[in-house]
């Protein structure tokens, strides 16, 4: 439920990819095919050529501005990664409701998502077959949701589990006056993985 | 990112959970995206270095860009080929490590449940502890004698039977498809189940 950008991620790993493998077949074929060397030789001389008369076009200090635009393009491309890194996993937010309630009074009611959490967390306290849940507020798409992590006891009914944790949604929503949408994921954390019922998964 | 203050129609919210459903059920490739902006990010501090190093005509830290063009441009004459060839065979394989991540969307072991109002996604592993569970008490054996792996589209039931005491395959079958039908499974497994031939003594 998070805002992780998926598609630029695979965009830009296929695109670093692609790159890479292009660059490590090259290496090969010119390492073992001799004619494909010659051919390469012939056509870098010409690009070398070209480079070092762009270079002694463009001079600034004894040198060339060429590095200067090199330099501004790379750091141009550091930023822009480091941006694209920096959005993974991001979409957690606080507050479960905020927005205007369009009433007289002044002053808006805002929830915490840690009402969300305390309120499940008090109603599935007894249940033999719940290991521990999490719950986490997020904001995909402009929508604020819930992700409600279950994790149950070796054995136990998914299904059973699902069926009464919507009901106890649905209380949820009346209590909130308010409609959440909810991703519910049952899944196995570490505490699953050391205790007892079933021993074989 | 605002937040919408209208609240969603029944339509809109289904969209939206089922879009969120497709999400957890494939990998969000941060790991390789990380990698990649990792090595993206190094690279190019270390051309920066080289060319503000070029710029001011100091010597190069490793190698200065017109030798580093020299060296490309000679290429297999820059090393000992059998090296070259087996730096390229590396480099590639990273690059078809990151090809492939990207091209393919990949999944994780996990199932949908359809729900009404739900988005509802269950790891592999619990569905396989429930139904162990099932295939256990229809076998009437030990747990440590069952063991059930889930896969996308299928369900593995492997029972060793207690040495002396039958197994009906037939219940086990019957038992393993109940709980897997109520389950309701997106997309749904078949269930295989295999009976040892060899029994387990005093279990």
């Amino acid at each position: 439920m998070n805002g992780t950008p998926r598609r630029l991620n695979r965009f830009f790993t296929a695109l670093l990819g692609l790159l890479l493998l292009l660059a490590g077949v090259f290496l090969m074929v010119v390492a073992v095919v001799p004619s494909v060397a010659q051919a390469w030789h012939s056509v870098a001389k010409e690009w070398v050529a070209w480079i070092h008369r762009s270079y002694e076009a463009t001079p600034l200090l004894s040198s060339s501005w060429v590095y200067l635009v090199a330099v501004a393009v790379l750091l141009m491309i550091v930023l822009l990664t480091v941006r694209w890194i920096s959005g993974q996993g991001q979409g957690r937010v606080s507050l479960l409701m905020d927005r205007p309630d369009g009433s007289p009074t002044q002053g808006d009611v805002t929830i915490s998502g840690n009402v969300a959490e305390q309120m499940l967390r008090a109603a599935l306290a007894g249940r033999s077959d719940l290991l521990g849940l999490s719950v986490g507020t997020y904001q995909y798409r402009g929508v604020t949701g819930l992700r409600v992590r279950l994790f149950p006891r070796k054995g136990a009914s998914p299904q059973k589990l699902v069926r009464e944790v919507a009901v106890l949604l649905e209380g949820l929503d009346t209590a909130l006056g308010q409609h959440t949408p909810v991703l519910l994921h049952l899944g196995t954390g570490t505490r699953a993985l050391f205790t007892r019922e079933e021993r074989v998964r | 990112m605002t937040v919408s203050t209208e609240p969603l129609s029944a339509e809109e919210e289904r969209r939206f959970l089922d879009e969120v459903t497709r999400r957890e059920l494939t990998p969000s490739r941060s790991l390789a995206a990380l990698l990649a902006g990792v090595l993206i990010i190094l690279l190019c501090v270390y051309l920066m270095l080289e060319s503000v190093l070029a710029l001011f005509r100091l010597p190069g830290w490793l190698i200065d860009p017109d030798r580093a063009l020299d060296w490309i441009a000679s290429l297999p004459q820059g090393g000992p080929a059998p090296v070259l060839a087996l730096g390229g065979a590396v480099v590639a394989m990273v690059g078809l490590f990151f090809l492939l991540g990207g091209l393919f969307p990949g999944r994780r072991a996990r199932h949908s449940m359809p729900h009404p109002g739900l988005a509802v996604v269950v790891d592999d592993e619990v569905v396989a502890s429930t139904l162990a569970r099932r295939a256990r008490l229809a076998a009437n054996v030990s747990s440590a004698q069952v063991m059930v792996t889930v896969a996308q589209s299928q369900v593995v039931v492997n029972v060793r039977p207690t040495s002396g005491l039958r197994v009906i395959p037939e219940a086990v079958q019957q038992a393993v498809t109940d709980e897997l039908e109520s389950m309701v499974l997106e997309p749904r497994p078949t269930v295989t189940v295999n009976i040892a031939s060899t029994g387990v003594v005093g279990a």
